[in-house]
């Protein structure tokens, strides 16, 4: 069927790419100009202009005869990415600096200096699992590149990553690959959003994570390393850069180390959230999953709060005064230790709190947003479409079906279960609200395993 | 002093090519397909274009067809195919 795609011009590299990897290399795109079409865009009117203009270019392009290689597009090669590079210099300082100059040309680094994957440095990263180098770890979207163990061992030490840091990270890219996770969503989205990674159990401990004060930022290696090779893996084997085909709008809020941090097992009150899950005490693990821009609760050092003040605002924040997605909301709760201890006085446990934030955080039917995205005459109409497509899932169903009606109450989320509580932080601290209305399930929890260096996650 | 380094790029197992569908000599007795994308604005430069179609080829038939956004469906390329069935070409915007 003979087509045209309009996007707009700051994205044509983007189309051009995506239109590759799909395996049509020969469709016809033409592009708008961004810096006039998103400003007229709110009318037709507006737009009067821009549709002119390209009146024309759309009919030749629906119906100039296809050139040879629209009709029958050439085989994509495959792109070996197997040989070693020679980086010469008169001494060390000169060779790392070419290094350093070579990835980012390739588009191979972050921005900040590399440690140089030499093969010694990467062996000695691989000595950190049983794994083999060979092994597949998943496919990493966009262009849904080979994750081996070896690759991701290489980003770990462009990272500086330790050995010993290295089974978390292939946890965490099991995670990102798996096909439940949302992956070309996060990597590519004007969204801009940001990955989530949380280390629980006994190996977050052994390998000093840290899980207090300052949690999220600089100065703790296995939180920096373990994030920023996971930010590096994702990078190279998805095959992703800036204003190419990751089109984050502002970049993200923690873009070289993500959010990594470590669950607080020994100040919570709770059990660990792990085991919340199902795992085994004495498992490590780690949870990978998405947010946009996080809010903060709570008085931290400077003004009075309650556990029962904290989660109440939570509350009011999920009900996103009526703009809800339930099929696919998923949030992360961390809780500071101190919240979680008054909570816990209160009689709150975790499976308790979670039924709370549910239960609290149901619109009434009445005030479910009216016509706000994608062309839905409302929230209303957005929610019983989920349910009719299986989105949400069928034995939650009728929760909605009843809802969905004058004096009903609508879920936020599709279970308490969705509402992820993690204890974390410091003494005092702020509580984080990390949320994700994805278009798939956007959380993962993956076992660590087959560690050689750390006497967890073996 | 030489430094050797290793590649850290993921290989890309190369998708199989699809050919585009053959062009039309002209719009006329032609169903043209608007795709409005759903993203905020598509459809009012839709709107425009189909007016402008109407004036200068009044015997193509212009046909909008919303895409479900990929929030409300389930599985997107089942809906892909039925856009052939709402005409003989299409025009799909607007992507960003």
């Amino acid at each position: 069927m003979p087509g045209l795609y309009f996007i707009t011009s700051e994205f044509l590299e983007d189309a051009k790419s995506a239109a590759r990897d799909g395996g049509m290399p020969g469709i016809r795109v033409l592009a708008l100009p961004a810096d006039q079409y998103y400003r007229a865009r709110a009318s037709k009117e507006e737009l009067q202009s821009i549709a002119s203009t390209c009146f024309g270019p759309m009919i030749d392009a629906l119906t100039r005869p296809l050139t040879a290689a629209e009709e029958k597009p050439s085989p994509i090669p495959m792109q070996r990415e197997d040989g070693n590079i020679q980086v010469i210099g008169k001494d060390f300082l000169e060779a790392f600096e070419k290094a350093n100059e070579l990835f980012l040309a390739n588009r191979w680094a972050d921005g900040l200096p590399v440690v140089p994957p030499t093969p010694e440095l990467v062996n000695a990263m691989l000595a950190g699992t049983t794994r083999s180098p060979r092994d597949v770890i998943g496919q990493a979207a966009p262009k849904n590149g080979t994750a081996t163990v070896e690759k991701i061992a290489v980003n770990a030490v462009m990272a500086g990553a330790k050995p010993e840091y290295f089974p978390v990270i292939l946890a965490a890219m099991e995670g990102f690959t798996d096909k439940r996770y949302d992956l070309t969503h996060v990597q590519a989205s004007t969204g801009s959003f940001t990955p989530v990674v949380v280390v629980d159990g006994p190996i977050a401990q052994e390998l000093g994570f840290n899980s207090g004060i300052g949690m999220l930022g600089h100065g703790w290696r296995p939180n920096s390393t373990v994030g920023r090779a996971l930010r590096l893996s994702l990078l190279n084997i998805g095959q992703t850069w800036p204003q190419v085909n990751d089109m984050a709008l502002t970049g993200r809020l923690e873009s070289y180390t993500f959010f990594t941090f470590a669950e607080d097992t020994a100040r919570s009150p709770w059990e660990p959230y792990h085991v919340s899950l199902g795992y085994k005490l004495e498992d490590s693990t780690v949870t990978v999953a998405t947010s946009g821009n996080p809010q903060i609760f709570g008085g931290g050092a400077v003004a009075p709060w309650t556990g029962q003040g904290v989660i109440d605002q939570v509350v009011i924040r999920a009900r996103n005064a009526g703009v809800v997605w339930p099929h696919s909301q998923t949030y992360i709760l961390v809780l500071h230790p101190d919240c979680a201890v008054d909570l816990a006085k209160k009689g709150y446990t975790r499976k308790s709190l979670q039924e709370y934030l549910y239960e609290q955080s149901r619109v009434p039917y009445e005030k479910l947003a009216g016509p706000v995205f994608f062309g839905h005459d409302s929230v209303i109409d957005f929610v019983r479409l989920s349910i009719a497509d299986g989105r949400i899932r069928p034995e939650r169903a009728q929760i909605f079906l009843d809802a969905l009606k004058p004096g009903g109450r609508v879920p936020v989320v599709q279970s308490p279960a969705d509402f992820h509580i993690i204890v974390a932080g410091g003494s005092p601290g702020y509580d984080l609200l990390f949320s994700y209305p994805g278009t798939n399930w956007a959380n993962q929890t993956k076992r660590i395993s087959g560690a050689t260096l750390t006497t967890a996650g073996r | 002093m030489q430094l050797e380094v290793m590649n850290p790029r993921g290989e890309i197992p190369p998708p199989a090519t699809l050919g585009m569908g053959p062009r039309v000599s002209d719009l006329s007795a032609k169903r043209l397909v608007l795709v409005d994308n759903g993203k905020f604005g598509a459809n009012n430069f839709l709107e425009a274009l189909a007016e402008m179609l109407k004036e200068k080829y009044p015997k193509t038939t212009v046909v909008m067809y919303p895409k479900p956004a990929a929030q409300t469906i389930t599985n997107l390329p089942k809906w892909y195919p039925t856009v052939k069935q709402q005409g003989d070409l299409f025009v799909f915007g607007v992507g960003d």
